[in-house]
């Protein structure tokens, strides 16, 4: 197993913190490298040039890249970072806050099991009210990400006249009414995302925090015997992210949640 | 919660007349029952943008007024517990409410009021049909004024009735 130097964004402490924590627990595979020059590079999707900070880290000889956390960018821009990381044979990476969450990702089996019971597909998003402008750009493609995993098509369009507070987006996949909702939130502790896939024989309730990186996300099911609680893991979508592109560098699986991905889930909210 | 109607068969089988009719038994027999709660929050409906029949039975429901926006959203008969939820968003403060069942003597619903500073939640051994019978007897014994006026419940009425007309005219005009 190779052992990879990472380079945490200077300009963004809070995510610069929580990838630290993340790569410091994966001491056999990641060491932050200190004084900035690394073969693997973070950047913060929440600075509004990250497109341009990722042009440069692979100009700079970077070999894998990890988005963190991306606020909606012109698609088209999106589109050529990922031909100039192509050509420069770079990973790019993209750590979705939610959708490579462990407890989310080794239940994923059974959500796609139940999808067919389902009726509907309920989903919520809180942002912190004290966040960037464009945090709820970011929280609705965190959001979609998710979703698409469950459902990869479905149709929305604005039930809503969107606001700076708030979002409401409701459509249809298959039979299952789809809504995705987006508020900002005066109380930290419930920041995050909620989801419940509501069907006749089975109601999962699913529920990822950001306020607290440790904090598990809860999974559970009810149906006709009564409630299951999944077990949590205690492992951020960060240090997810982290092992599964280690996983990528080393055997060439492919990262959890791709730039083409994110691409994806831009170009459904350039037509919202 | 209440026993579902018939078997209305999956969606793409019925008529839009036939969705909008039991659209509107779910807004007058079901929704209704959030109606007083939605307008406290929303007291005047200036549109309503979704409206969808559910099946087996149950709707989706988008209201707005002004700068605000409600979702109700119900399905039944569902074989997992009873979940009955509302949950309003402000600038400063978030509301959630637990209702236990109707018609079962569970206690009331639990209320939980968030703010940064932290929550207060109530919850109280009596539900809302015991207060009303309680409270409706201290009227009769002039022990009390009606907490809730006859034309705020008329108004609750009239809300339901438009937002029911509306969900109806919006399913017919999709086809």
């Amino acid at each position: 197993m190779s052992m990879w130097s990472v380079a945490l964004p200077a300009d963004d402490p809070q995510t610069a913190a929580l990838h630290r924590a993340a790569v410091t627990s994966l001491p056999a595979r990641l060491a932050v490298a200190e004084n900035g020059t690394a073969d693997r590079c973070v950047v913060s999707g929440r600075a509004a040039n990250w497109l341009e900070r990722a042009a440069a880290a692979i100009t700079a000889g970077a070999r894998a890249l990890l988005i963190s956390g991306p606020e909606p960018v012109p698609v088209d821009e999106a589109r050529q970072l990922a031909r100039r990381a192509a050509d420069a044979d770079v990973i790019v990476a993209v750590d979705s806050p939610y959708v490579c969450d462990p407890t989310f990702t080794s239940t994923l089996p059974r959500l796609h099991e139940d999808i067919a019971d389902a009726a509907i597909i309920d989903s919520l998003v809180s942002a912190a009210s004290t966040a960037t402008t464009n945090a709820l750009g970011g929280a609705l493609l965190a959001q979609l990400a998710v979703v698409r995993r469950l459902l990869p098509t479905f149709d929305l369009a604005p039930a809503a006249a969107p606001s700076a507070g708030h979002y409401l987006f409701a459509g249809s996949g298959g039979d299952r009414v789809v809504t995705l909702a987006g508020v900002r939130t005066p109380v930290s502790n419930e920041e995050g995302l909620q989801l419940d896939l509501v069907g006749v024989h089975r109601h999962w309730h699913i529920r990822f925090h950001t306020a607290a990186p440790a904090r598990p996300t809860e999974l559970t099911l009810h149906d006709a015997a009564g409630q299951q609680s999944i077990r949590p893991r205690y492992e951020s979508a960060q240090r997810a992210s982290w092992r599964a592109l280690h996983q990528t560098l080393e055997s060439g699986t492919p990262p959890a949640y791709t730039l083409d991905d994110l691409i994806v889930d831009v170009t459904f909210t350039e037509h919202l | 919660l209440t026993a579902a109607p018939g078997a209305p068969g999956e969606p793409q089988e019925l008529t839009a007349e036939v969705r909008a009719q039991l659209l509107r038994g779910g807004v007058l027999g079901l929704a209704t029952h959030t109606i007083p709660q939605l307008r406290q929050f929303l007291p005047a409906l200036t549109d309503v943008t979704v409206a969808r029949f559910i099946a087996p039975f149950g709707y989706h429901l988008v209201l707005t007024s002004d700068d605000r926006t409600a979702e109700l959203i119900a399905l039944m008969p569902g074989q997992w517990r009873p979940d009955w939820t509302f949950h309003a968003w402000g600038a400063d403060e978030e509301l959630h409410i637990d209702w236990p069942p109707s018609y079962v003597l569970a206690g009331s619903a639990t209320a939980r009021l968030s703010r940064p500073d932290g929550d207060r939640r109530w919850r109280y051994p009596t539900n809302g049909y015991q207060a009303e019978w309680t409270h409706l007897a201290d009227v009769a014994e002039a022990k009390a004024e009606l907490a809730i006026p006859v034309q705020s419940t008329v108004d609750d009425l009239l809300f339901a009735l438009d937002l029911a007309d509306r969900a109806e005219q919006l399913i017919l005009g999709e086809g």
